[in-house]
């Protein structure tokens, strides 16, 4: 019976908060250690070898303070997932009287620490992670947040001023349309006048400021029409008001500013929300190193000269050289190449490649700084600043709208003027630049843009470049990487010789493989033990990794291998192969490929459909980028191969309207380069940091989204611009006829902006 | 009519009292985290849950 009881079953509720927890008994560990009581482990006392140690350092600690007097830090924690987190984070000072004060934001994740003179650092990170927490500490050069939010502060304060005095101004007009006479009519009119003060001088400042810099960089924004609108609007009425008419626009101006400066509010907050950094935190490693004198370094530190160990699955931080007999090194994020390699002492190392043995020694000859990482590195960035500012399509739809709009307001002005008098032709001219102003192009396409982030978000898409919307509709050349991106990245059995193996002698395999790191020990661990639990496998005597070659083992009667076969056995479809050798004769041999994803072939073919050229890019060896190649249907003379990180750079250079897919270090010199730069779930973080968009969802899949999106965005858009020029055209007319006055001025302004809003959500709806 | 000449700067006043009153919030943090404080006040059992409140981080 109590097995039956332990089945798995869907959609239990949190024993602690009644949140939904699948098949667990809590939805997260916060919940379990409250429900039953949190104690400390061994009463309270540290571990001896924290590998957060590295955080006392006083040299290592100035890169994570956010103030130089203060002793406050902040940490981005992983897998916040109800309130009893925010309970138990905040619980750390009860547990840790060295903390003074401990406070989560659980909109960012993000949890600040304060602590007193003589607490240290590393405890408070090993105690987070005793909580159950996966805590990364920021760097205070990483932190853009600080900076976020105070311009968060100041945009809400211009909103609360504009909508107070758009409201009253609104009050006090209601009497002057209703024709109210005399003093009561001065008092509502000057009233009005001063109510409008604020909204030009205070709420209205950051359109000046934007219209200021299209003005000195000579491109039109948007924000130059809202300008010239809200200073034509205000002059003309305080013209009017001067000259003792009754014509004013404070009401209509000032709420269509306040609606504006809601919808950008609103756009600004969704952008950060999905384009924030702290969506990549999570996927970006904070790696120390020890030294050779047991300090434990960032890579930031390491000096030219020391000695230090790199251990298993790290990334190597610096050129040097290799100090131990032999290390096992996949260089597939620097070349592309899937098959690991093996070094031995006195070779060079570089960089960026990924340790996959047992932890080494080297010793460091060039900074980080000065590697040929670094070098690949500054140059992306250098890409990245001169990659051409993109006009996106508000902006040069806006230019061609204010130069139509005060074309006919010049002409009309003379016409009008010359004809009939020039005081009545001049009110309408200006009626006209004040009804026109194009709010479609304003919030439409702002907010066109935030719902495209959050729906992109949705579907497992980071967008980190806004402009990249506007640039994947005119794509027509999509780079492919091959390995990590078109393949899986990792080996897996293609098939084996015999063509069925005898589990016992699948668990026997499992067995001797168990004491290796070698790529191939993960593909038969990961392919076989759930089929040979039950096996019995014999007693080893003695079981050794002999490095570069294989396997040893023996026991009392029988002598076991595992051997790499020479690489020329293996095919076009496989990247390496090991039979097992019993007493010197072969029992079976099993080959090794680097799985194709099952979706990119569909993807390729797709995209061709549309139209658009694939080329697959890498370094890896000529015969296996053809096969791979030519299983997604890649045209013969767009795959190239064998190419370091400029040639790729190079070929991506000689087309336009490029896009690059990737996921290394030997692909983001190129995709720097490309218009739009992809890089996909599991990338290095070079990779995420030249790239415009990132998949937090595996696969390709992602990429079909991220064109559908880019449909539905485009669509919504023409819609809103069409929209919005029936108004403009409609109100135009009516301006210039004289038929448009403030009262109509008012009611239809917010009218043509709500038409707008709801065509837009009526877009993202489906 | 004449009460306007009372109502029309009691009305402004009260106006700028609340804008006053909202910058001051903002500028303390109150907006900074909508979403946390919501979680917060179901945890009945903080020790230094008034402490935490009047000692803000910045």
């Amino acid at each position: 019976m109590a097995s039956l009881e332990r089945q798995p079953q869907m959609n239990l509720a949190c024993l602690y908060c009644g949140l939904p927890s699948g098949q667990n008994s809590y939805c997260c560990e916060a919940c379990h250690r409250l429900d039953v009581g949190f104690k400390r482990l061994n009463e309270g006392h540290f571990p001896k070898n924290s590998k957060f140690q590295y955080l006392d350092n006083p040299e290592n600690q100035k890169l994570y303070r956010l103030a130089d007097d203060k002793n406050i830090f902040k940490f981005f924690i992983e897998n916040i997932q109800c309130s009893s987190c925010v309970h138990l984070l905040e619980k750390i000072p009860e547990y840790y009287p060295g903390c003074q004060l401990s406070r989560l934001n659980i909109g960012t994740s993000e949890l600040f620490i304060e602590l007193s003179e003589n607490a240290k650092l590393s405890e408070i990170a090993d105690l987070i992670l005793e909580l159950g927490y996966e805590a990364k500490i920021i760097k205070l050069t990483e932190d853009v947040n600080f900076q976020i939010q105070r311009e968060q502060r100041n945009d809400l304060k211009r909103i609360a001023v504009a909508g107070a005095c758009a409201g009253n101004i609104m009050i006090f007009s209601i009497p002057i349309y209703t024709g109210v006479q005399g003093e009561l009519l001065i008092l509502f009119k000057f009233l009005s006048l001063l109510l409008f003060l604020p909204v030009v001088f205070y709420a209205a400042v950051p359109f000046y400021r934007g219209a200021w810099t299209s003005l000195r960089i000579k491109k039109i924004h948007i924000d130059l029409p809202i300008t010239i609108a809200l200073i034509a609007g205000f002059v003309f009425s305080v013209y009017n008001l001067l000259m003792g008419s009754d014509q004013f626009y404070f009401d209509s101006t000032a709420s269509f500013l306040f609606l504006i400066l809601v919808a950008r509010f609103f756009v600004k907050k969704t952008q950060q929300k999905f384009l924030s950094p702290q969506n990549l935190k999570s996927e970006i490693r904070n790696e120390t190193y020890v030294l050779d004198n047991q300090n434990v370094v960032l890579p930031e530190n390491i000096q030219s000269g020391d000695m230090f160990t790199v251990s298993q699955d790290q990334i190597i931080p610096v050129d040097g050289e290799l100090k131990s007999k032999f290390a096992l090194i996949d260089t597939s994020y620097m070349s592309g190449e899937s098959a690991p390699y093996s070094f031995t002492e006195g070779m060079k190392l570089y960089a960026g490649y990924r340790l996959i043995s047992d932890s080494v020694k080297m010793k460091c000859e060039s900074r980080m700084h000065e590697t040929r990482i670094s070098d690949l590195l500054r140059q992306s960035y250098q890409n990245l600043l001169t990659k051409s500012e993109y006009l996106n399509l508000a902006d040069r739809l806006a230019q061609k709208l204010i130069l139509m709009v005060f074309g006919i307001a010049t002409v009309f002005l003379v016409i009008y003027g010359i004809q009939n008098n020039f005081k009545e032709a001049f009110d309408r001219a200006l009626a006209l630049i004040v009804v026109a102003c194009p709010c479609a192009l304003a919030f439409g396409s702002p907010l066109t843009m935030a719902m495209a982030y959050k729906k992109a978000h949705l579907k497992g898409i980071t967008i980190r470049n806004p402009d990249v919307f506007e640039k994947i509709s005119s794509v027509e050349n999509i780079f492919f990487d091959k390995t990590g991106t078109l393949t899986d990245g990792q080996l897996e059995i293609a098939y084996t010789w015999p063509e069925t193996v005898p589990s016992e002698m699948k668990a026997l395999l499992v067995q001797l493989e168990k004491i290796s790191h070698h790529p191939v020990a993960f593909a038969l661990r990961k392919a076989w033990s759930k089929d040979v639990m039950d096996e019995k496998t014999p007693a080893l005597i003695t079981h050794e990794e002999i490095f570069g070659l294989g396997i040893r083992a023996q026991t009392d009667i029988d002598t076991y291998e595992v051997k790499a076969l020479s690489n020329q056995i293996c095919d076009d479809q496989t990247e390496m192969a090991i039979a097992l050798y019993k007493n010197n004769i072969v029992q079976c041999r099993i080959y090794f490929q680097d799985r194709i994803r099952p979706e990119s072939a569909e993807i390729v073919q797709y995209l061709q459909s549309q139209n658009k050229n694939c080329f697959l890019l890498s370094g890896d060896k000529k015969r296996k980028v053809q096969n791979v190649g030519s299983v997604c249907a890649i045209k013969k003379e767009n795959i190239y191969s064998s190419l370091y990180p400029e040639d790729k750079e190079e070929i991506i250079s000689q087309h336009s309207h490029t896009l690059m897919i990737g996921d290394g270090v030997n692909d983001s010199l190129a995709m720097s380069q490309s218009d739009v730069s992809i890089a996909i779930k599991g990338s290095l973080e070079v990779a995420l940091n030249t790239s415009d968009v990132f998949f937090m969802r595996s696969g390709l899949k992602p990429l079909l989204d991220l064109f559908s999106i880019n449909q539905t965005i485009h669509s919504t858009l023409r819609r809103n611009l069409a929209l919005s020029l029936i108004y403009n055209l409609l109100a135009g007319v009516c301006a210039l006829l004289g038929l448009i006055n403030p009262l109509w001025a008012a009611v239809l302004m917010p009218i043509s902006s709500f038409i707008v809003i709801l065509s837009t959500l009526w877009g993202f709806s489906k | 009519m004449n009460i306007l000449f009372l109502m029309v700067p009691m009305a402004l006043g009260l106006g700028a009292l609340f804008i006053y009153g909202f910058f001051w919030a903002v500028s303390n943090g109150q907006m900074d985290d909508l979403e946390t404080p919501a979680l917060r006040i179901l945890n009945d059992d903080l020790v230094n849950n008034k402490k935490q409140h009047r000692k803000d981080l910045k």
